[in-house]
């Protein structure tokens, strides 16, 4: 391109020094916006993103040069992959074009290599837009159609980008006809030759419009993309980049409560900076609310809606805090966020299912902001559902939800044996029964079930009885973190009197203390692999390290698992479905293998399965005492289909919309099983409700896993690997 | 207005109870609890200071342990609390409590007396009306709603057949039933600032009262033993629908409930 | 005169409560076990009928004061006519109905007058010349064992049903007592009053052709404060079902309530709900029909007096806390039953 004949500007300089006024404005509005934005970002808390530097940079590669994330979706997926790519190569040819408006050309990317790369992209990124105009236009997929905005937004952008497209094609053809060839692009070369007629006049003249049409419009774009929604194509690496590296099930602690003067979010300064760049890094891609079970239930809950409400109060509230922090405190108090653009029946609505953060392509996190409001309805204005309030009170004075004395949380387990670790501290696991096992008579069979299987499998077991208190998670859920770190510090305390600490284990696991009984230890020796639960070693032939904690309610698990380590409580801690599952892979226990002749699908419960990513274990159990395996529902595994009672709303009344239990269950039939395996007690009580209303119990019923295993055990009393059944007893084994 | 929220602190509902060999009842205090038919009665001179202005107190006749029970009253949103603590009082029948508090109220100043209909651990209900005979006013019992209205005190009255409204002058004694509100749940706002707020302590000599005239000694009666009645239901199970009728009515016989 | 036994009489609008009854039949059984004379007081409107019914039930006066002044305000006249009585004739022991009435009357009369009370006693009986008595404690985890100390007349407060009814036949002495005057600062009664609260205990919500249904009596004590509770949960089958449930409420007097399932089906409306997320009750009985008592529901009724549960499933859970378990058709025990308490009020 060497031929000043050709230059776009012109020959002299005027053209030039146009062009650099226009570029230079651009870039100080730019520059100018993106300050603003930054600013924004500031008024928000601190938070520590910055953990894990490795693994951050390592899944940035993947998430956003490789766009895995959107190529879970295959046709608008390799549609993103291919703009997303030929975005960048226009960017970085951009910077070449405006070279050229100064009468100069680039290193590499003025190169013919980078023409023909360029001129590739943008063949296929032309290609990409059809299909998104397609699928926008024809196909109309429900999450698209946004409450907020019209689909106007969308086509700028698309019109936008089609003009970058066009013109740069044009200036590639026309670049081909006024340099005689000498340019390195093949689909520009092949329109180029048929125009070849063209006189060289003419056609630099249209060169210099397709040049100016571009420059101009790609200088729009720059104006136009941090001041629309399009935001996100600046912030998404970024979110991506910062995402959460704590354990997903954990909601964040409120350090120092009681030295605290404001509680949870009502004003958006109260989120934290990384909260705030959630907002801008929404791309309005509605997959949340295509999975909100709330919403598929017409509750009034649009997961994207909370986001991008947090980002229109951002620019509303945050923005007059950069300019007065007085008017801001006096528009709070007249146009407040929490009651105003987020309503408080939508935060009430969430299960806490994790639907949307498990499927949101740019890390956002909804959950933890829809908690923050909430705990600031509970903590600050008292204000929720009426029906809480005994569950509150009676967690204070009884430790459990129900006015029942927690003298009797032993009560169930009388009759098999099990000793507590006040009569017994020497076990080696504690099996935390959680309040519903200890007190529901429902779940107080899947309790007895568990303890059964334990036994049979010669497990050293004890329980902790009325000394165990309710682990504090509905309270957390539900906003009330002040009664959840009571209550779990009160249960640290516990557990760390009995040496389940994870300082105390290395000792407690020292040679004098076999982890397994001798004579329930003949599985397949010395195999080789140790295995893990969620990355925690345990020996090779052994189930299971001394002094672990399994809980067979998934929320018990979740809290002590991930969240107690926030107040310095770290304990082994694994679900009894991970628990049963490795019993059976290491030997330990024998199991008649398709014992269970029914028809089984299985519900993934959100707090093991989205939270703690355990999918596995519970189908291996399933798939060894069932004939036939697990028949899976439509939405199964980490696309699982909340049962309606997590996020405290097991406590709540459910007025609104159609019932999510209900909803599950019928999805639950629809796959023609006999019965629904489960892992959870709220997911039981909420399922046996939900089989009665839609009056399916007399062909369907719902158990737990441990049910269903112990069923199968009882039937061949004879028992594996040398823990004989009238060994089983933790009496017999001490 | 000026208003007296009267408050028992009773054992948990769910704590192990116990008679001492005095006959009193053991006290634990991690076990003790706001008498929850006062949560009611809390809730109620809440809303009446929302809507009348004023100031509420809270005032309990216990052991000097009960501050941390008057301190959760507090959070609730009363303004103050007084505790009527005297070791001469241990062991004070009904009277002898009411004839305390009347002289309590009297040295606080009122214009409206709130109670609770009764308290959980004794199930009585007299202490109301006592008070209301010391101060010589009348009682408005077993209010499931209340009005304050210039200088009249209306309430909807539970009677023992369907429900009166009942009026009285200011300044008014109102004992409340559990169907006039939901309480509140404090909020941590509310917690952390009933730490600050005062709670006077009264002891007799305080009130002008004999130390002969209340506690054990000067009760109407005395208990001589108490025996745990089982507390297992009965578990009866009939079978069978032939019959099953005339064995629950026989049944509601027997229990004296018809 | 010191072994004198009285009983307070309750008279509503003219109309003798039960309990009065009760409590005459053993004013006058302990007045002849312990050698003095027994009494009644009727205090109302229409106390020459009510001074007839008690007279059969074994006293030998009723002293009679008739006055509407005794309707018209609460408590302050009753006691200024009790007061006089007691200190004229000094009985060692006047009974009375642990009721709000009762507690609100005895309260009072033992503040003026120094007297020494005792309530919610279940039994009584005379040992070596002293009453003794028998009240339950602590929801009834505990039965104390009381005495009287000290000199003077002594008020007694029985539990409804305590006491049975006995009547000999007899014929009172009656002697007519002047009524007070209105008191100067009193709690006047404006007026009955069953619009509001009436509502919400008495509605039963829209049948399907959409038609409100009512409770018959439309001045039952709301739930949570209700002494007996009819409750329906899912094996009632539907809102038509809920009409036997509520024809067994109106017979025992009961508040209607309901299981969480039941509303959630919309066969009654959420004020009935009783449970974890509804209403907590503790009625002196509670009979759950059609209701499996699952934890939830248990949380909301669990330390009620007396449960009585009816229910086809003889594994439903609520079979193991309840005192009388009927494992049987609703359709079919319920209705008798209704019948069966409406022939024994109606005797």
């Amino acid at each position: 391109m060497g031929h000043p004949a050709i230059w776009p500007t012109g020959d002299s300089a005027i053209g030039s020094v146009i062009f650099g006024v226009l570029l230079v404005a651009a870039w100080v509005a730019f520059l100018l916006r993106i300050r603003k934005l930054v600013n924004l970002l500031r008024l928000g808390q601190p938070e520590i993103r910055t953990d894990h530097l490795g693994d951050r940079i390592k899944f940035f590669v993947l998430m956003v040069l490789g766009q895995r994330g959107v190529l879970r979706d295959p046709l608008p997926g390799i549609a993103h992959f291919f703009t997303f790519w030929g975005f960048i190569i226009i960017q970085l040819d951009a910077l070449n074009l405006w070279a050229i408006g100064f009468h100069f050309s680039l290193p590499i990317i003025g190169s013919r290599v980078f023409a023909a790369l360029l001129d590739f992209f943008v063949f296929a990124a032309f290609v990409a837009l059809i299909i998104f105009a397609f699928r926008r236009l024809v196909l109309r997929p429900k999450q698209l159609q946004s409450q907020s905005h019209g689909p106007m937004d969308a086509f700028i952008i698309l019109g936008l980008i089609a003009l970058v497209l066009v013109s740069l094609f044009f200036f590639e053809v026309f670049a081909y006809i006024a340099t005689r060839g000498e340019a390195w692009t093949p689909f520009g070369a092949l329109v180029g030759e048929a125009w070849k007629a063209m006189d060289l006049g003419t056609a630099a003249a249209l060169m210099s419009v397709s040049w100016w049409a571009n420059v101009l419009v790609v200088l729009a774009f720059l104006i136009y993309i941090p001041n629309s929604k399009h935001l996100h194509l600046l912030a998404t690496p970024f979110n991506v980049f910062f995402r959460n590296y704590n354990p997903k099930g954990a909601l964040q602690i409120i350090p120092n409560i009681e030295e605290r003067e404001d509680y949870g979010v009502h004003k958006v300064s109260q989120f934290t900076w990384k909260q705030l760049l959630d907002g801008y890094a929404c791309t309005e891609c509605g997959r949340c609310n295509s999975v909100c079970p709330a919403l598929a239930t017409d509750k009034p809950l649009w997961p994207k809606e909370i986001i991008l409400a947090v980002k229109e109060e951002l620019f509303a509230a945050g923005g007059m805090m950069l300019v007065s922090a007085q008017e801001a405190e006096e528009r709070a108090k007249t146009q407040p966020m929490v009651g105003g653009l987020i309503a408080e029946e939508s935060l009430w609505a969430c299960t806490n299912c994790g639907a949307c953060v498990e499927i949101c392509p740019v890390s956002i996190e909804h959950v933890q902001k829809i908690d923050d409001m909430r705990r600031y309805l509970v903590m600050e204005e008292s204000s929720f559902p009426q029906e809480v309030v005994p569950l509150f009170n009676n967690l204070e004075r009884n430790a459990n939800p129900w006015e029942i004395s927690n003298d009797t949380r032993a009560d169930w387990a009388k009759a098999l044996n099990v000793p507590t670790l006040a009569e017994d501290p020497d076990v080696d696991v504690l099996y935390w029964v959680g309040c519903m096992g200890s007190f529901d008579q429902r779940n107080q069979k899947v309790a007895t079930a568990f303890a059964k299987v334990m036994q049979h499998a010669g497990v050293r077991f004890g329980i902790l009885g009325p000394e165990e208190s309710c682990t504090g998670d509905p309270a957390r859920r539900i906003g009330n973190e002040y009664l959840w770190q009571m209550l779990a510090q009160q249960n640290i305390e516990v557990l760390n009197g009995y040496g389940f600490g994870k300082g105390d284990s290395e000792a407690a696991g020292s040679a004098d203390k076999p982890a397994i009984a001798a004579d329930a230890h003949s599985g397949p020796d010395g195999s080789g692999d140790s295995h893990s639960y969620n990355g925690v070693g345990v020996p090779p032939g052994r189930a299971y390290n001394v002094k672990t904690v399994v809980a067979t309610c998934p929320h018990c698990f979740n809290t002590i698992k991930n969240e107690y380590p926030q107040l310095g409580g770290d304990f082994e801690v694994v679900h009894h479905t991970e628990f049963i599952d490795r019993l059976i892979s290491s030997g330990q226990l024998k199991v008649p293998q398709g014992f269970d002749l029914r028809k089984l699908t299985y519900h993934d419960p959100c707090f093991i399965g989205r939270w703690n990513d355990v999918y596995d274990e519970p189908r291996r159990v399933l798939n060894v005492i069932n004939s036939n395996g697990v028949t899976e529902m439509r939405r199964n595994r980490n696309r699982s289909f909340c049962c309606g009672g997590g996020g405290g709303r097991v406590w709540m009344e459910e007025k609104i919309g159609k019932r999510i239990n209900n909803t599950r269950v019928q999805e639950a039939l629809e796959t023609g099983a006999d019965a629904m395996a489960a892992a959870c007690p709220f997911c039981i009580t909420m399922f046996e409700d939900g089989i009665k209303a839609v009056e399916a119990q007399d062909r369907f019923g719902v158990e737990d896993i441990a049910e269903i295993l112990a069923r199968a055990l009882e039937a061949q009393p004879v028992a594996a690997g040398g823990a004989s059944a009238t060994s089983s007893s933790p009496e017999a084994n001490a | 207005m000026k208003i007296v929220i009267c408050m028992k602190e009773t054992p948990s509902t769910t704590a192990e109870k116990r008679f001492g060999p005095d006959m009193r009842l053991e006290r634990h205090k991690e076990d003790a609890i706001i008498n929850p038919f006062d949560e009611y009665t809390i809730e109620e001179g809440l809303r009446q200071q929302e809507k009348h202005g004023g100031e509420t107190i809270v005032l309990c006749m216990g052991p000097a342990t009960a501050t941390d029970t008057i301190r959760k009253a507090l959070a609730m949103g009363t303004d103050r609390g007084v505790l009527v603590t005297d070791p001469a009082l241990a062991g004070s029948d009904a009277v002898a409590t009411a004839r305390v508090l009347a002289a309590a109220i009297q040295k606080i100043g009122f214009d409206l007396v709130l109670f609770g209909s009764a308290a959980a651990d004794s199930y009585g209900g007299i202490v109301p009306s006592a008070v209301a005979e010391f101060l010589d006013l009348p009682l408005l019992s077993f209010a499931t709603k209340l009005d304050i209205d210039g200088g009249t005190a209306k309430i909807e009255r539970q009677a023992e057949i369907g429900y009166n409204a009942v009026e009285t002058q200011m300044p008014a004694i109102v004992s409340v039933m559990k169907s006039i509100n939901e309480p509140r749940y404090p909020s941590m706002k509310g917690i952390m600032q009933s730490k600050k707020k005062p709670i006077d302590t009264m002891s007799l000599a305080d009130l002008g009262i004999e130390a002969g005239q209340v506690g054990a000694g000067a009760s109407g009666e005395k208990a001589l033993s108490a025996e745990k009645i089982t507390t297992q239901r009965k578990g009866e199970i009939y079978i069978g629908n032939d019959g099953a009728a005339e064995r629950v009515v026989a049944f509601l016989v027997e229990q004296k409930v018809l | 005169m010191a072994n004198d036994v009285w009983a307070l009489a309750e008279i509503n609008g003219g109309k003798l409560a039960s309990i009065s009854l009760q409590l005459a039949s053993k004013a006058a059984e302990l007045a002849n076990t312990l050698g003095g004379a027994s009494a009644a007081v009727a205090l109302g409107t229409n106390t020459q009928s009510a001074a007839a019914d008690l007279g059969a039930c074994g006293v030998q006066t009723v002293y009679a004061s008739d006055g509407s002044v005794y309707d018209e305000y609460l408590t302050q006249p009753h006691v200024e006519t009790l007061a006089t009585l007691i200190q004229q004739h000094q009985p060692r022991l006047v009974l009375f109905g642990s009721t709000n009435y009762g507690r609100d009357v005895a309260a009072r009369l033992a503040a003026r007058l120094g007297l020494g009370i005792e309530y919610n006693v279940g039994d009584v009986a005379v040992e070596n010349g002293e009453v003794m008595m028998t009240v339950p404690a602590f929801g009834g985890s505990q039965a104390v064992k009381m005495a009287f100390q000290g000199e003077g007349t002594r008020l007694l407060g029985a539990r409804p049903n305590a006491f049975p009814t006995n009547r000999v036949g007899g014929t009172a002495n009656v002697e007519n007592v002047p009524a007070p005057s209105a008191p100067a600062n009193g709690a006047k009664v404006s007026g009955p009053f069953g619009t509001e609260g009436a509502a919400e205990a008495g509605h039963l919500g829209k049948a399907p052709d959409g038609h409100d249904i009512w409770l018959p009596a439309a001045s039952r004590a709301k739930l949570e404060e209700a002494q007996i509770i009819v409750s329906g949960g899912r094996g009632v089958g539907g809102p038509q079902g809920f009409a036997q449930i509520e024809d067994l409420a109106g017979a025992l007097g009961a508040s209607l309530g309901a299981s969480r399932a039941a509303v959630d089906a919309g066969w009654v409306p959420y004020a009935h709900q009783v449970g974890q997320t509804g209403k907590t009750v503790k009625p002196t009985v509670y009979i759950a029909c059609g209701i499996s008592g699952a934890v939830q529901h248990k949380a909301g009724m669990g330390t009620s007096g007396l449960i009585i549960a009816i229910n086809k499933d003889k594994d439903a859970p609520i079979f193991s806390f309840c005192d009388l378990g009927i494992v049987g058709d609703l359709n079919v025990v319920v209705p008798q039953l209704t019948a069966l308490v409406k022939q024994r009020k109606g005797s």
